[in-house]
């Protein structure tokens, strides 16, 4: 048990009471990630979570495995919110340098390229490469400081350099 | 007679004493002007705590009594008769509250004690001027009026009925019976419910002394315990009931159709109709709203005139206002089942094959619109799997926060038809839990589950219709861990029971209050279950929370037993707080008149002069009238106006209250 981990939990998530849910399991059956992942169960989370296991569950990872989707944060009938339990549990692994390599990797190319993978261009039947100012698309324009600011409130444990 | 005041102090274990320092409050009781004796005690309300007013009563001559406890609705009467037992008048005694309004609600200790203070310093002033009072007696109408004539509706009314008092049941249904006449059968026997509650139909019709008026509703209530005024509204049924031998010749030559609302949808019936073969009345009646010669007014159609070979039929019947004064009422007005369609995930209207638990009841009865057989809606096909889903509407904080009661045992009983109707059909059940709590259920339960019905324990997230009809319910089962993918040919959504508009309605007629899930609050939840805070209004089955059958009947019994005591001495007693006018100071500008809620003040012409009388059987004593007289003329013994002021003067002054 870590308390003060727990405590720190409760700090972020002020708003939500996850202590109710009665386990119906309509997050698990509308789980996306669930589905292809048979040890990921978002009401096992939060119970976990609220039971002082978070330190095992930043360990392991399983927390990056969600996709933000919300859907089981929209079907609760008690308005537990495991998605932003999530989240916050992300928060105290970034804090702890512990998101996984691939995750550090994406962040990055959002900070350089505005989007998780670098543009790639399309390569057409005569062989060209075909980017996107070629077809006249309008490129995303990032404000890298807003991004660079994202990263130190969400204490991302990102290297960006200057 | 000058005031020699008792003031009396209860712990109420630690429920007071753990918060209100109890010895300082006594101390600073007693020192305040007009006590002789201030004391504490752990619990006043036992015989002991009373033993000791009592005694001061009769040794130290103690003449005005304020007990410092509960609230006046939790104990006023325990000690009221305490005070009764001596030669003192009852209503010299006066309450403070020190535990809802104090002690329960604060946590500092200090400022709960200071609080506690300036509480009991307003009662000891207020106590003061009081002067004693007799009750009044008052003759009571031994008649009942019963709303809603459903089950717990028609169960009352045969119990009052034979213990000889004249009952009326108001239905706004064009027929009794509630909304157990849709059912096929019943849980846990599984019994039919036309079997068991059509006798009950016929005796009620049958005892001499209930009157029914279907097609009704209570319109207006006045007056108060003992005599209500009360006005019914009884709509036009457009058929003679007295002529017409539901043949149904006039349904037959009917042209128009409409979607049946008494089958929630599932088929057509037309404008001339009768709910069920066994309604009673057993007579048809004409759909104002679909007949095409009432909705356009004009002499137009009239085929159901024509085919009538008993002239039943008749167009002109106007709407009917009937005025008749009760003793006491009870409310059996009943829930609805909550309207699934709200949960847009579940595709409830959307999709062709996804009904509610009473659609599914229809689809089984043999009176329904497939004579019993379970077919799929979309395209009239036997099901091969069903799946109910459980708490649809409910455990919700979007929708219903309480527990429906009745859907985890109505699914398995519906499971359990559908397996005996289709042998080899396969069927889920997906609930979070069973909730199988009556006699009898939990061995129904098992007995659901030796029939191979399959219980899974989680809800859907949502559901998908595919191109042929089929629902997809993609769903997580916690005892296996594994998420299931089931092509369901139907699918039921267990909607339970909710309030309804009705409630709504019916509390503002008659001045009920209602529990924050929309259903008539009882006045006590476990003591006092069918009487509402009002004297003289009872409530039964449904209407006072979310009931199965044994419960709504067993309630709506308790109910009658309540009417029974309160009825049967033939006169009840009143608090004498009435409204008094002095006619010297009276203006007779009538304002009184026009403000009071329960038309109990009236302008009387005596000789040449007039005077404002006020019928004490109708006033409350609310004070509304008294609050309101330009002239001061109205008063309330006790209650108004010198009580008030000194009331207000010890919160104000509670420090300075030694030296006054």
């Amino acid at each position: 048990m870590h308390d003060s981990l727990t405590k720190e939990l409760k700090r972020i998530l002020y708003w939500i009471k996850p202590e109710i849910c009665f386990v119906c399991n309509r997050c698990v059956s509308g789980c996306p990630v669930a589905e292809v992942h048979s040890e990921y169960r978002p009401n096992k989370i939060v119970k976990l979570a609220y039971l002082g296991f978070i330190d095992e569950l930043i360990q392991s990872g399983i927390i990056w495995y969600c996709t933000q989707c919300l859907k089981c944060s929209e079907r609760c009938p008690m308005d537990v919110h495991p998605a932003s339990v999530i989240v916050a549990l992300r928060n105290i692994a970034s804090k702890k340098k512990l998101p996984p390599e691939a995750w550090i990797k994406m962040a990055k190319n959002i900070y350089v390229y505005g989007r998780i993978t670098p543009e790639m261009g399309v390569v057409s039947k005569d062989r060209k490469l075909i980017k996107r100012e070629d077809l006249n698309l309008r490129t995303p324009v990032v404000s890298k400081e807003l991004i660079r600011r994202l990263y130190d409130e969400t204490l991302f444990p990102i290297n960006l350099g200057d | 007679m000058e005031a020699r005041i008792g003031v009396y102090i209860c712990h109420c274990g630690k429920n007071i004493a753990g918060t209100v320092n109890v010895s300082e409050l006594r101390d600073f009781a007693s020192k305040l002007p007009g006590v002789i004796i201030a004391r504490d005690y752990v619990y006043m309300c036992s015989s002991t705590g009373q033993n000791l007013i009592k005694e001061d009563i009769k040794k130290l001559g103690i003449n005005r009594v304020v007990v410092a406890a509960c609230s006046p609705s939790m104990h006023l009467e325990t000690f009221r008769r305490a005070v009764a037992e001596t030669s003192l008048n009852k209503y010299l005694l006066e309450m403070s509250n020190i535990r809802e309004q104090c002690s329960w609600v604060h946590t500092d200790p200090k400022k709960a004690t200071e609080k506690a203070k300036r509480i009991i310093a307003m009662a000891i002033r207020k106590v003061s001027s009081f002067v004693p009072l007799e009750e009044i007696q008052r003759e009571v109408q031994r008649k009942v009026l019963v709303i809603g004539g459903g089950i717990a509706g028609i169960h009352a009314s045969i119990e009052l009925a034979k213990a000889g008092y004249e009952v009326t049941i108001v239905d706004k249904a064009p027929t009794i019976g509630g909304k157990m006449m849709f059912f096929d059968k019943t849980f846990p026997t599984l019994d039919c419910a036309q079997c068991i509650l059509a006798p009950r139909i016929s005796e009620v019709t049958k005892l001499n002394n209930v009157k029914i008026l279907t097609n009704s509703e209570v319109i207006e209530v006045r007056g108060g315990p003992g005599k209500f005024h009360v006005k019914i509204l009884k709509k036009p049924r457009y058929v003679d009931e007295a002529k017409c031998v539901a043949c149904g010749n006039c349904s037959e030559k009917c042209p128009v159709e409409v979607p049946n609302e008494w089958w929630f949808g599932l088929g057509k019936r037309k404008a001339i109709c009768i709910p069920f073969p066994q309604a009673y009345p057993n007579a048809y009646l004409i759909d104002p709203n679909a007949c095409l010669r009432l909705k356009l007014k004009r002499d137009v159609c009239g085929l159901c005139y024509k085919a009538c070979d008993r002239d039943a039929i008749k167009f002109d019947m106007n709407e009917e206002i009937i005025e008749d004064t009760f003793g006491a009422i009870i409310v059996a007005i009943g829930g609805e089942p909550f309207d699934a369609s709200r949960v847009v995930e579940y595709g409830y209207g959307k999709f062709r094959n996804v009904i509610t638990g009473i659609q599914f009841e229809i689809l089984t009865n043999v009176a329904g619109p497939t004579n019993g057989e379970i077919i799929r809606p979309s395209d009239g096909k036997e099901p091969r799997t069903l799946v109910f889903i459980q708490c649809v509407g409910f455990r919700n904080v979007n929708y219903n926060e309480y527990c429906c009661r009745i859907g985890c045992v109505e699914s398995i009983k519906h499971a359990i038809i559908a397996k005996e109707k289709l042998k080899d059909a396969t069927i889920y059940i997906c609930a979070p839990e069973i909730r199988a709590f009556g006699k009898g259920f939990e061995e129904f339960y098992k007995g659901a589950r030796e029939r191979g019905i399959i219980f899974i324990k989680g809800l859907p997230s949502e559901l998908k219709e595919d191109h042929d009809g089929k629902v997809i319910v993609q769903v997580y089962d916690a005892s296996t861990d594994k998420i299931l993918n089931i092509e369901a040919d139907l699918v039921i959504l267990s909607t339970g029971l909710q309030s309804s508009k009705d409630h709504e309605k019916i509390s503002e007629i008659l001045r009920i209050p209602r529990s924050s899930d929309g259903f008539i609050l009882e006045k006590h939840p476990k003591l006092d279950p069918t009487a509402t805070p009002i004297a003289g209004i009872f409530v039964a089955g449904v209407a006072q929370g979310p009931k199965d059958i044994p419960d709504s009947v067993a309630h709506a019994e308790g109910a009658a037993a309540r009417v029974i005591s309160f009825l049967a001495k033939g006169e009840l007693e009143l608090e004498p707080f009435k409204a008094k006018v002095n006619d010297e100071l009276c203006s007779k500008c009538l304002i009184c008149v026009r403000v009071c809620p329960f038309s109990a003040l009236s302008i009387e012409k005596e000789g040449s002069l007039s005077k404002i009388t006020v019928d004490e059987a109708l006033c409350i004593g609310c004070g509304i009238c008294a609050a309101a007289c330009p002239s001061g003329a109205i008063t309330i013994p006790n209650v108004f106006l010198e009580p008030i002021l000194l009331e207000i003067e010890g919160a104000l002054r509670w420090h300075r209250c030694m030296t006054l």
